[in-house]
């Protein structure tokens, strides 16, 4: 539901009140990003997504119903966005990707804080990182976004089911057996994975 | 306490490694976890992978999207993409200075007889040709010459670049600017070119296809492509551009009307920025703009809202966008990938002395193909450019109802499709 402050901004912005819109975008600009990150792998593609994402939510203010938060609202935009892109880029062959990007790019993507106690089981968990969000692309979609949403961007399952607009038993079988799925991949590919 | 088999708790892991199990549960599960090995490891290795995805960091937003987003906000407050707009002239023809001329299709037989063509095959004389065909029992329409285009009867033929789906699927879609779109307001067109015709004959082939009917044009949504953004608009010195152009010697890029790549390119995006509104607003009077200031005569209102249709049909009911394919400065020749949510299809822009020509196979047969088929509701489902663009095979679906009557939930699964071909008359 949409709180008073945040429903005063969205009367607002449906006025067209530039600033309140800003105001109301800020707060889930980098989150938004970051999924459309994780969906399209590169940054100009995830870019256009959050733009075109932006763009559909002004046009279309007026016909939020409030019933869910706005950050939810706009989270849904994106992802259906993405969904857009990757179906027309898949028409083309696109083969872009970010793991086959230069090395500053990996760098950026997958560079994790050094929480270890050593440089070496940092590096190990880096490297263990960037193979996981390798194995992600392996996923069937409705597997990857689930895995996106919910353990990397630590949405809640009821936060899931307002997204992806399915029902809560659909969210958690589904995180079930894209996580089950994502270890099968992992060790096909190096059966000392988790050693 | 339950007791809970592997099976069972390798069903309810995501929830025990989310806590979000009920309590007996929960303790079952633990239960089992201490005994068995196997789970036990299962489920260590999953809370592994959880973890390395949680602190995978947020990646910042670039700061280049400010400046982009700013321009696209300013630009969607100005200009609203409603249905209601742009009735009157689009707002990039509200500028004077920059007078791009936008040819779609055809150069007029006075503007080849100026000599001032480039590029354009002679296609005079057309006739439909009837033929039985395979069933014997087509209908056939006959068309003398040019009698529903008053002008030209010539025609570009569709360059070997324009093969739809099949060339577009074998490119790398390498994008130069990401194909981002500059608007900007341009000066008054001149005009100058006609859509023609060819002949046709028609064979009915009974397929078994899946039963989509694509949804309404108003599905679609006002996303002009997502990536439009505002250039500020500045004109140049007001001289009068065409004859300054026309008396330009550079013959190296043929004649052009365009005094610069820049201008040139500004003038496709322009172009390109409203073609893509009035497809995804569905503004068959923006549409009609667009191609009336091209100087295709032979467009009526209903041929303005028939290819729309085709477009719907054959994109896709959803936000339709573009990006560029190749361009060839020196020449001031580039292509664009118009891209729908089933196909995408090719556009092609170069310079003339006029401006710039447009070649679209949809634009610019559209309207023969809806000649033909005349009453009949039908559904575009593909189209090919074959021989270098001396035919053009359209494969149409007969439908007994409009496309948007989405209660036609037929049972079989067979379709009448028909194909019918454009060729090229000598």
């Amino acid at each position: 539901m949409v709180d008073l402050r945040e429903r005063e901004l969205i009367t607002r912005a449906k006025a067209g009140d530039e600033s309140c819109f800003e105001q109301l975008i800020i707060g889930c600009k980098t989150r938004a990003y970051n999924i459309a990150l994780r969906y399209m792998r590169n940054e100009d593609d995830a870019l256009d997504v959050l733009q075109e994402s932006f763009i559909k939510v002004f046009r279309h203010l007026s016909s939020f119903k409030e019933e869910s938060s706005f950050d939810t609202w706009v989270y849904r935009i994106v992802v259906n966005t993405c969904n857009d892109m990757l179906r027309k880029n898949s028409n083309l062959k696109k083969t872009d990707s970010l793991y086959q990007c230069s090395g500053d790019d990996d760098e950026r993507m997958t560079e994790l804080p050094d929480k270890s106690p050593t440089p070496e089981e940092a590096l190990e968990q880096k490297e263990k990182a960037q193979l996981i969000l390798k194995a992600l692309e392996r996923l069937t979609p409705e597997q990857k976004e689930i895995v996106i949403l919910r353990d990397i961007q630590g949405f809640a399952y009821e936060e899931i089911s307002e997204v992806l607009e399915c029902s809560l038993g659909t969210v958690k079988s589904r995180i079930n057996r894209a996580r089950l799925r994502l270890r099968e991949i992992l060790l096909e590919q190096n059966r000392n994975f988790f050693v | 306490m339950k007791i809970m088999t592997c099976d069972k708790v390798r069903e309810i892991m995501s929830y025990y490694l989310d806590k979000t199990l009920q309590l007996d549960e929960m303790e079952a599960m633990g239960h089992h976890l201490l005994n068995c090995r196997e789970c036990r490891a299962e489920a260590e290795q999953l809370e592994e992978i959880i973890g390395l995805l949680h602190r995978v960091p947020q990646t910042p937003v670039p700061d280049r999207f400010e400046l982009e987003w700013k321009r696209a906000i300013k630009k969607e407050i100005l200009e609203p993409k409603s249905k209601g707009r742009g009735r009157g002239k689009p707002p990039w023809k509200a500028m004077s200075g920059i007078a791009a001329v936008l040819v779609v299709g055809v150069l007029s037989l006075a503007m080849m007889q100026d000599g001032l063509r480039s590029g354009v095959q002679d296609m005079a004389g057309y006739s439909v040709v009837t033929d039985a065909g395979e069933n014997g029992n087509m209908a056939h329409t006959e068309r003398g010459g040019d009698a529903s285009t008053p002008d030209a009867l010539m025609l570009q033929t569709p360059d070997d670049s324009t093969k739809g789906d099949s060339e577009s699927s074998s490119l790398s879609g390498n994008q130069d600017n990401s194909g981002r779109v500059v608007a900007k307001e341009a000066g008054t067109p001149s005009y100058g070119s006609v859509y023609g015709s060819g002949e046709g004959q028609y064979k009915t082939t009974t397929y078994k296809g899946t039963n989509s009917k694509p949804s309404t044009l108003s599905d679609r949504n006002g996303a002009a492509g997502g990536q439009i953004e505002s250039a500020d608009s500045t004109s140049q010195n007001g001289e009068d551009k065409k004859t300054a152009v026309i008396l330009d010697g550079d013959l190296s890029r043929g004649s052009s009307y365009f005094s610069s790549e820049d201008e040139y390119n500004e003038a496709c995006a322009d172009w390109m920025s409203q073609y893509l509104e009035a497809i995804n607003t569905n503004d068959s009077a923006l549409f009609s703009d667009i191609i009336a200031k091209a100087g295709i005569n032979g467009y009526t209102t209903d041929m303005v809202s028939t290819v729309l249709k085709l477009y719907g049909d054959y994109l896709g009911y959803g936000t339709i966008t573009s990006r560029p394919l190749r361009s060839n400065p020196s020449k001031m020749e580039n292509s664009y990938i118009i891209e729908g949510p089933l196909h995408n299809f090719q556009l092609s822009m170069k310079t003339t002395a006029s401006g710039i020509q447009v070649t679209e196979t949809l634009l610019n047969y559209g309207p023969w193909l809806s000649d033909q088929m005349s009453d009949t509701p039908y559904v575009l489902s593909d189209y090919q450019v074959q021989k270098g663009g001396a035919e053009i095979v359209f494969k149409v679906e007969l439908t007994n109802s409009q496309p948007d009557n989405t209660s036609d939930t037929s049972n079989s699964d067979e379709k009448q499709v028909k194909e019918i071909v454009w060729k090229k008359t000598e």
